[in-house]
């Protein structure tokens, strides 16, 4: 019995001048229905890839050299792109980090979605402008004629991102994958939009993954979250599981790096080094040249993921070492 | 940290105030004018770091511009050291550039892409400092030193650096001159929460090092509090709050205060176990403080907060 998204050992390398980028290097997860997913990790770890890769968006430059991403029970690598364009926006949805690039500035709000409900729903116009104006009132808009005839310049970037909702949800599609969808917005936007989902999930019984870097925002939204690094996901687990125990070093290492009112006056822990270009080419655990607690065995092959308790899992030797990370 | 305060401050706003002309308003006949910045006063002390927090369209940019002198007021007095900078032409601000400096928000864009790394770091002694060429290698070198850089990054172009060596280098730029003052505009909101706390912690040390003075300019209180002595809330271009970051956490006394403290993830020791939250982000989905399009723009007499 597969969940409702699976991806297993995921490899996915770009090709581009100065030869191959390894981005995602065998990531293994699980989505289960109706819960908010978190997908963490700093730039160039992959969860954008990863995100892309669940609706067949990848571009040219990718390929895809292992794995697979079962969704619903189908592999969503092995679609046709007939097949792929009917799970786009009827089944799977995505929202990007910025609402001003990711709407068309040349057509009105009102346009832009009657276009996806006409062409996914088959509704006529006038029914594709009735759901659209419904679904942006279900996001809070106010003034919905208005925001129908208005163009995304109009509107602030609060609204707009909540515009971006309106039409990624217009087919009620069963999963929703939402890229930074706050990062481009103020905190007391991001709060607004961040509570605006998971009331939308309990609405149209959604599924979300939520592709962050803010392990804040994890913590307050969502039921499960898998941390990546290096194209890796190095632990996986109940948000309460991993942020009462952190088990990795690296989840460790980012936690204590946010600067909090408990470490004024103290220097933080910044982790060491950057993230490497190439992860592919690193043999061993990619965040063993940054890690406090490297051994032999880091740097020769690399962990697995490892159930450490029923609803957390690490890939890391040092809980299969005994030993204790902190 | 204990920051002893001269006598004078270094810098002095009083009643600062920057208008921009908006566009439009050929139909009604009215100019809109936006109030970035409206009747600011506010003190440096030499050796204090000041934080500026507040969201997007706030005026925090702008005030920094305009202690730099980038931007002219519309009203108001800017006191350096004492001295009446803000109606001072191009040429006599000259001299004092060299004793305030700027660190922008994204490196990538304010280091020229064409430039290797040892001529960025030398551009401001060449142009300003008169300093000559053979002597400056030695210089810039010593200059990335302080900044956790080596020679190694001397003929990199900045697209080959990561976003932190980056910042590490326009951190040096900015020290070029020995200034006194350093203007902090969102350093380290394009950076990732790893290399935001190296860079952080550069920042604390240097300031310690070099005697710094900073006004830090950020959207993240979190980050604000860490570096800085005393923090200065700006909404819709005035300051609504200001105190030492630990008085603000403790007790904000603005209700936008109170919003953007809730906002922020907080680590929080809950029975010995830390946890991760955004502590109030309830109160925030109350419509009590639908604070989603703060106005510049005021409207009859008040402001419209939405």
């Amino acid at each position: 019995m597969k969940s409702f998204l699976q991806i297993q050992d995921l490899h996915i390398a770009f090709q581009s001048d100065r030869g191959t980028v390894a981005a995602l290097n065998g990531v293994t997860l699980d989505v289960r229905r109706g819960e908010m997913f978190g997908l963490v990790g700093e730039t160039g770890c992959g969860k954008t890839v990863t995100g892309l890769a669940m609706l067949g968006l990848l571009p040219k430059s990718a390929r895809v050299r292992s794995g697979s991403i079962f969704f619903e029970h189908t592999d969503v690598l092995a679609m046709s792109a007939g097949e792929l364009q009917s799970l786009r926006g009827r089944r799977i949805s995505m929202i990007f980090q910025d609402p001003s690039t990711a709407l068309n500035p040349v057509f009105t709000i009102g346009s832009q979605m009657e276009r996806v409900a006409r062409q996914h729903l088959g509704l006529n116009r006038r029914q594709a402008r009735a759901r659209a104006g419904a679904m942006l009132e279900a996001v809070g808009l106010p003034d919905v004629g208005w925001i129908l005839s208005a163009y995304p310049h109009h509107l602030s970037g609060g609204m707009k991102q909540r515009a971006m909702i309106a039409m990624a949800l217009l087919c009620e599609p069963a999963l929703l994958v939402a890229d930074e969808p706050t990062t481009a917005l103020d905190v007391t936007i991001q709060a607004q939009i961040l509570a605006l989902l998971s009331e939308l999930r309990s609405k149209f019984n959604l599924t979300v993954m939520l592709i962050t870097h803010n392990l804040g925002v994890v913590a307050h939204t969502c039921d499960r979250f898998a941390v990546l690094y290096a194209g890796r996901v190095v632990e996986i687990g109940a948000t309460s599981a991993v942020f009462t125990v952190p088990q990795h070093p690296y989840t460790r290492a980012l936690l204590a790096a946010i600067p909090t009112p408990a470490a004024h006056g103290k220097a933080l822990a910044a982790i060491p080094g950057t993230v490497p270009v190439n992860p592919g080419a690193v043999s061993g655990c990619a965040f063993a040249p940054r890690c406090a607690f490297v051994f032999d065995r880091c740097k020769q092959e690399a962990p697995p993921l490892r159930a450490v308790a029923a609803n957390q899992a690490n890939a890391c030797f040092l809980d299969e070492a005994g030993g204790d990370a902190g | 940290m204990t920051v002893s305060r001269s006598e004078a401050p270094l810098i002095e706003v009083r009643s600062l105030t920057k208008h921009f002309r908006l566009p439009g308003g050929w139909l009604t006949g009215k100019r809109r004018v936006l109030h970035a910045v409206d009747d600011v006063s506010l003190q440096v002390y030499t050796g204090e770091a000041l934080g500026i927090v507040g969201e997007s369209g706030c005026g925090k940019t702008t005030l920094g511009r305009l202690v730099l002198r980038l931007l002219d007021p519309t009203a108001g007095q800017i006191l350096f050291d004492g001295r009446e900078i803000a109606k001072l032409k191009k040429s006599e601000l000259l001299p004092l550039r060299r004793q305030m400096q700027v660190v922008f928000q994204n490196p990538q864009q304010s280091l020229s892409a064409r430039l290797r790394v040892a001529d960025i770091v030398a551009e401001p002694l060449r142009t300003v400092g008169g300093i000559a060429d053979d002597q400056s290698r030695r210089r810039v070198l010593g200059l990335l030193e302080q900044v956790g850089l080596g020679a190694q990054h001397l003929d990199r172009y900045p697209h080959e650096l990561s976003g932190g060596q980056c910042q590490r280098v326009a951190i040096a730029r900015a020290l070029a001159l020995d200034p006194v003052l350093l203007v902090l505009d969102e350093p380290t909101s394009a950076l990732d929460v790893s290399v935001q706390a190296q860079i952080l912690n550069l920042l604390v040390d240097l300031r310690q090092r070099l005697g710094l003075t900073y006004l830090f300019i950020s959207h993240d209180l979190g980050v604000v509090e860490h570096v800085c002595d005393r923090i200065a809330v700006m909404y819709l271009g005035k300051i609504v709050e200001s105190g030492p970051g630990k008085e603000i956490f403790a007790a904000p006394g603005h209700p936008y205060t109170q919003a953007l403290l809730g906002a922020i993830p907080s680590q929080m020791s809950r029975r010995g176990v830390n946890w991760l939250c955004c502590r109030v982000m309830s109160q925030v989905r109350q419509p009590a403080i639908w604070l989603s399009i703060p106005h510049p723009v005021p409207v009859g007499t008040g402001y419209l907060p939405d």
